[in-house]
């Protein structure tokens, strides 16, 4: 009866010690990456450290008036306009940026493979409060993204890279 | 009868003694112990050795600092090249010209202390490597492609410096790193001078418009 | 009249003659064998002692797992964590341009026609090498502005990536490309994929004349 006591003995501490060495060797994996990563999804209307945003319209859209003249998706590709009613108490933070994820789980940059400076879209969320004599944030901001032809919106993400992961706002698409 | 400590420790030290030439191999275990350093320092084995100065390699000629070669050439003085990365109490750069060479078998950075100029203020490591064709900064070498590099050093006063200067270089070794556990290159002691000679051709593509 | 006998060391611990004759005088009896549970802990040791001297004395060149190398053919789309690669050919240079700037080098310019997306977020790929017949690695050159460039999911870019080689490299008329899409530095020492292909290059048709690097391009889809 002992021996099966001690054999029982042996091997939890067996399991123990291959644990905690596991646990020593992942410190960087669990500390420094893990939180590094965007995974903790907040929802619409959540604060974010002070920024939050209500909702989220995706709208597609044919073309874009560019300096340069109309400009269009490449075949095989839709462009897409992301508008978001952003308010903020922060002051630390001026932009962050936003996704789009599609219903396959794809995650697209707004802003990227998209003419630049035209009019009416930003190539960042504007995310701190004015400053006296700054302009104030418009009420509704608006963003381009070029995702695929087959894409079928799910979700807006407004992640702040390193300085907010991993916390993210996710807003699900309205329509 | 009280022992006093004295006769204690003289009878102790006689045990020891004896425990220690009572058999014939631990004399002659003691014999060698003690005659071998006795020999050595009779013939004079452990007196300092003054070190033989390092090497003088030619101008021009090339050098095996270990995973690569370097050619030192000359040396130019100029405040025309580099400007945007000159230190605010430097008026201008010591450039030393030479051909750097790899003959590892993959790409290796040339460490900042490798290639020193002993008599600058501040010479001791190499500011910036820039390749003389392009003007680019040196990060990396690959194996097998020569590469002409001027290394900088940053000179508070241009007019002191002579038509002379004394390059140092040190050899590297190979060694296990104790962290990572892979063979890494380290800078050990001077390998070889060289003496160069001022050059006033500066590489063209290397002088910054004005 | 027997012989007094001459005690043995053994005796003063045992205590008696009696218990030194006990396994021969009871082998059937009780059979003395050690308990299961030793056996089990000397084995334990004995392992665990394996291990610590084998992982004690892996290093770089002997590690038991150097990488998974994931081998595709040049014209091939693969896929590599969160990249898909496609590599369409190469061409060799003397001379390259950067903007105005002419690059030379004493050896010679490859110049690999390659495109990739990714799979699920937006990355650069940032990692490539040429290994040559003689084991000699090279990775992008960065006397080149271009470098590599960001790319998006099942969105696909199309552009060239410089290499510095000597032409000794090339002489066997091909050259081996390695994709290292999480890093060079993990590639090679622990167990995650890395994409390997054997690339021809003709080291007879080399471009005396300055070449343009290739502009990055977004290719229409089901293009590579």
């Amino acid at each position: 009866m002992s021996g099966r006591l001690g054999t029982a003995a042996l091997l939890v501490a067996g399991v123990l010690a291959l644990a905690a060495l596991g646990w020593q060797t992942s410190e960087y994996a669990r500390q420094s990456w893990w939180s590094s990563q965007p995974h903790a999804a907040l929802e619409a209307g959540a604060d974010l450290q002070g920024i939050t945003a209500t909702s989220a319209e995706v709208a597609r859209l044919d073309a874009v008036q560019t300096w340069e003249g109309q400009w269009r998706a490449p075949e095989g590709f839709q462009l897409w306009s992301v508008s978001l009613a952003v308010q903020t108490q922060q002051s630390e933070i001026y932009a962050v940026d936003v996704y789009l994820e599609d219903t396959q789980g794809r995650v697209f940059e707004a802003a990227s493979n998209v003419p630049w400076s035209v009019d009416g879209y930003e190539d960042r969320l504007q995310v701190a409060v004015p400053e006296a004599g700054e302009d104030p944030l418009p009420p509704v901001q608006q963003l381009l993204v070029l995702t695929p032809a087959d894409a079928e919106p799910e979700a807006v993400r407004i992640e702040g890279g390193y300085l907010l992961n991993p916390e993210f706002l996710r807003i699900a698409v309205q329509g | 009868m009280t022992s006093s400590p004295a006769p204690a420790l003289a009878s102790g030290v006689r045990a020891a003694a004896w425990a220690l030439v009572r058999t014939w191999p631990r004399r002659v275990a003691l014999s060698v112990l003690v005659l071998v350093p006795a020999l050595v320092a009779g013939l004079g084995g452990f007196r300092t050795v003054e070190l033989p100065p390092p090497p003088q390699v030619p101008a021009g000629e090339p050098f095996d600092l270990g995973p690569a070669a370097v050619r030192v050439e000359s040396f130019f003085v100029s405040d025309q090249v580099l400007t945007g990365m000159l230190p605010e109490d430097a008026q201008g750069w010591v450039g030393v010209l030479v051909e750097l060479s790899v003959h590892a078998d993959d790409e290796w950075s040339l460490p900042d202390e490798v290639v020193a100029v002993p008599d600058l203020p501040g010479g001791e490591e190499v500011a910036y490597g820039v390749i003389t064709q392009d003007d680019s900064i040196l990060t990396r070498l690959g194996p097998d492609l020569p590469q002409r590099v001027a290394l900088l050093y940053p000179v508070a006063d241009l007019g002191a410096v002579g038509g002379q200067l004394q390059v140092d270089l040190r050899t590297l070794t190979e060694e296990r790193s104790f962290f990572e556990g892979t063979m890494r290159w380290y800078p050990g002691e001077v390998g070889a001078t060289v003496q160069v000679s001022r050059t006033e051709q500066i590489p063209p593509a290397m002088i910054d418009e004005q | 009249m027997p012989t007094p006998r001459y005690p043995d060391p053994h005796e003063l611990h045992t205590g008696s003659v009696a218990v030194a004759d006990l396994p021969v005088e009871q082998p059937t009896a009780t059979p003395r064998r050690p308990r299961s549970g030793s056996w089990l802990a000397a084995a334990m040791l004995a392992v665990l002692l394996a291990v610590g001297v084998v992982v004690d004395s892996v290093t770089a060149e002997n590690n038991p797992h150097p990488g998974a190398a994931v081998s595709f053919a040049v014209g091939e789309d693969v896929t590599l964590q969160n990249f898909r690669v496609h590599v369409n050919g190469a061409r060799v240079a003397e001379t390259i341009l950067d903007g105005e700037r002419q690059l030379e080098t004493a050896g010679l310019w490859l110049l690999v026609d390659l495109s990739y997306a990714n799979v699920r977020r937006p990355d650069l790929l940032n990692d490539l090498g040429v290994r040559d017949h003689q084991g000699r690695t090279y990775s992008v050159t960065d006397r080149h502005s271009r470098g590599t460039w960001r790319a998006a999911p099942d969105t696909w870019f199309r552009g060239e990536v410089v290499f510095e080689v000597p032409a000794s490299a090339l002489a066997e008329g091909e050259v081996e490309l390695l994709v290292w899409p999480s890093g060079r530095s993990q590639a090679e020492m622990v167990p995650m994929r890395y994409g390997s292909t054997r690339l021809p290059v003709d080291p007879a048709a080399v471009a005396t004349e300055p070449v343009e690097v290739a502009a990055v391009e977004l290719l229409p889809a089901g293009q590579r």
